[in-house]
């Protein structure tokens, strides 16, 4: 659990940077650095599961 | 992406708002300032996380990215991460100490007071090593960021 708790801390933390960087309102940096962390941590929880599964 | 005129941008500024082109208010509406201006607040953003952006006048932006990136550099040595130094004969570290020297000032500091090294044997080692690194190649962006609000292009 806490290994999840680092990925999602990594990933809000370069979400919130990315997204200031690249929209100017907060509204909008918010929504994108949420896109971004959501994104990232999906991609890494299904990348997780097909590593468990797939790789001997 | 730039507001309209009267959008309250991340640093709180209101567009349109200032008087004096050249001045850390004229680049927050987006104005280009003097190449020597940009060369030395793109330093500074590499130097200090976030100080670019605030020599800028970019007070939000550059107070979250310099936390953000310095809680990433922080949280990866209390991980017990290494921040990447050059290893002869072992040439994807010279890539790696380039992506972590990008945080400046504070890298240098880690390696002088022995922060560096990290613990090979500890349970989150590799978790300290990509926030170390990562922090390093987040302050570049900036520095390009910074770049871009210097030049007018944000």
């Amino acid at each position: 659990m806490i290994h999840f708790l680092f990925l999602t801390i990594f990933c809000l933390a370069v979400g919130l940077v990315l997204g200031a960087m690249l929209r100017h309102s907060p509204r909008d940096a918010m929504a994108l650095a949420g896109w971004i962390a959501a994104g990232m941590v999906g991609v890494a929880y299904l990348m997780s599961w097909m590593m468990y599964l797939l790789l001997p | 992406m730039t507001g309209s005129a009267d959008e309250i941008s991340i640093d709180g500024s209101v567009a349109g708002d200032a008087e004096e082109s050249g001045t850390p208010e004229a680049v927050a509406r987006d104005e280009p300032v003097a190449p020597p201006r940009v060369v030395f607040s793109c330093v500074l953003a590499w130097a200090v996380p976030g100080a670019g952006h605030i020599a800028l006048g970019r007070w939000g932006r550059g107070l979250l990215f310099g936390s953000l990136v310095l809680a990433l550099l922080v949280g990866g040595i209390a991980l017990e991460g290494k921040v990447y130094r050059p290893i002869p004969g072992e040439p994807l570290t010279y890539l790696a100490a380039l992506g972590a020297a990008g945080v400046g000032i504070p890298f240098a500091l880690a390696h002088a007071f022995g922060w560096a090294d990290g613990n090979l044997s500890g349970a989150y080692f590799e978790y300290g090593n990509t926030f170390t690194l990562v922090a390093g190649l987040l302050n570049l962006l900036i520095v390009l960021d910074a770049f871009d609000v210097g030049i007018g292009r944000r």
